[in-house]
């Protein structure tokens, strides 16, 4: 995820980043539709919370993400009844990208975090594993009823819909 | 945001549809309107001709070709106060037959087209010390549709860009997005032009071209409207 203003965003590190977030995740659920078919299984996307409220310097990033909430509405509607669509749109998490946002700020990861935290109302980002239990709860029998959906596990930032 | 005789607004993919609309519109209300088309050269030419404006050709998927129609367009008319981005393309096609073709056009004419416009006028409006932009998405971005994944996912993204770019661009310049329910424009589908699609719009029939261009140029005239989203669309998403 490269951040620059828009002006200045290299056209290259824009594509690659909307190739990569939206197309990719376009050219999975296209390869995987026909098995799915069979199997009556469930696709998931990962999403961003920035995806929802956008993000300055993240055009690129930003117009991805939300780019899968619309893929996830319409994939939702066209597979249904044979397999369920849902998205993630998660707020900050603890992963390794987080170092290097720090880097870039100029500040120590602690104070990164923190940052972070104190816009968060649950005073704190989440863990990975927290939210591989979203993920894995929309790709399960108990999320038997859910498509065309996204979830926010952000710690309770937006109540965006 | 008021026009002055000199105040120049560009509109993308206006020679038919939303986009004729609200290039009259906004030269009703005094812009020096700039239309760009890429295939009808005789719409655009007529839509120019009707409402004292000029017409250009330019592919907006073309990042080179939107700087040059940007350049060409400030350098006839005069600096670009709103800018307007509405071409787009439209498929019904299923998630299997998406070729990869059609599915990198999408993106780069619907979502690209946005991108390289903003990139291109917002230096200029931010040195003025005012501008406003306006994408035009989708209802579809809000409730999806069937067989039209690069088209939602395109017009969704749009909606994404301009949430960003109106909290990067601010407070210089504004960044808003209509989305536009089934309208009377050729992109529509027959499929929704029918009795028994219209009799499920709670408003009980299609938008017509210039209720969506009023929609437009209120919010791209609105001073403390940035990130937002308008959806004239007859009741079709209410949530």
């Amino acid at each position: 995820m490269t951040m620059a203003p828009v002006d200045r965003y290299p056209l290259d590190d824009w594509w690659r980043v909307v190739d990569t977030n939206l197309s990719g995740s376009f050219y999975l659920a296209r390869a995987a539709v026909s098995h799915l078919r069979t199997t009556r299984g469930a696709i998931v996307f990962v999403s961003s919370e920035w995806g929802i409220t956008g993000w300055p310097e993240a055009s690129a990033y930003a117009a991805s993400k939300a780019g899968l909430v619309g893929l996830t509405r319409a994939l939702a509607r066209e597979l249904a009844p044979a397999i369920r669509v849902n998205a993630i749109a998660p707020g900050i998490i603890d992963t390794p990208q987080l170092e290097v946002d720090a880097g870039a700020a100029g500040i120590s990861l602690r104070e990164m975090k923190s940052r972070y935290a104190d816009g968060i109302p649950l005073r704190r980002i989440a863990t990975a594993r927290e939210i591989a239990a979203t993920v894995a709860f929309l790709a399960s029998d108990d999320a038997a009823f859910y498509t065309g959906q996204v979830l926010h596990p952000n710690g309770g930032t937006t109540t965006a819909s | 945001m008021t026009a002055t005789p000199d105040s120049v607004a560009l509109v993308t993919g206006a020679s038919g549809g939303i986009g004729r609309a609200t290039a009259e519109r906004l030269a009703a209300l005094g812009y020096r309107v700039a239309i760009n088309y890429l295939t009808n050269r005789a719409g655009g030419e007529s839509v120019a001709a009707a409402v004292g404006g000029r017409a250009y050709r330019a592919d907006v998927s073309d990042p080179a070709a939107v700087e040059e129609l940007v350049a060409r367009v400030e350098a006839e008319l005069g600096p670009i106060a709103i800018a307007v981005s509405n071409a787009g393309i439209y498929q019904q096609v299923a998630l299997e037959d998406v070729t990869d073709e059609q599915w990198r056009r999408t993106l780069r004419i619907n979502l690209g087209g946005a991108f390289h416009l903003t990139r291109v006028v917002a230096p200029g409006m931010r040195r003025r010390g005012e501008g406003s932009i306006v994408f035009v998405a989708s209802e579809l971005a809000l409730v999806g549709s069937d067989r039209a994944s690069p088209y939602v996912a395109a017009k969704a993204a749009l909606i994404g860009l301009g949430r960003s770019l109106a909290r990067e661009l601010a407070p210089e310049i504004r960044v808003n997005v209509v989305a536009p329910g089934p309208v009377d424009t050729p992109l529509l589908p027959d499929s929704e032009r029918g009795p028994a699609y219209t009799a499920a719009i709670p408003l009980r029939r299609i938008g017509r071209p210039e209720e969506i261009a009023a929609a437009i140029v209120h919010i791209a005239e609105a001073p403390w409207t940035t990130g937002a989203v308008y959806s004239p669309n007859g009741g079709v998403v209410i949530q």
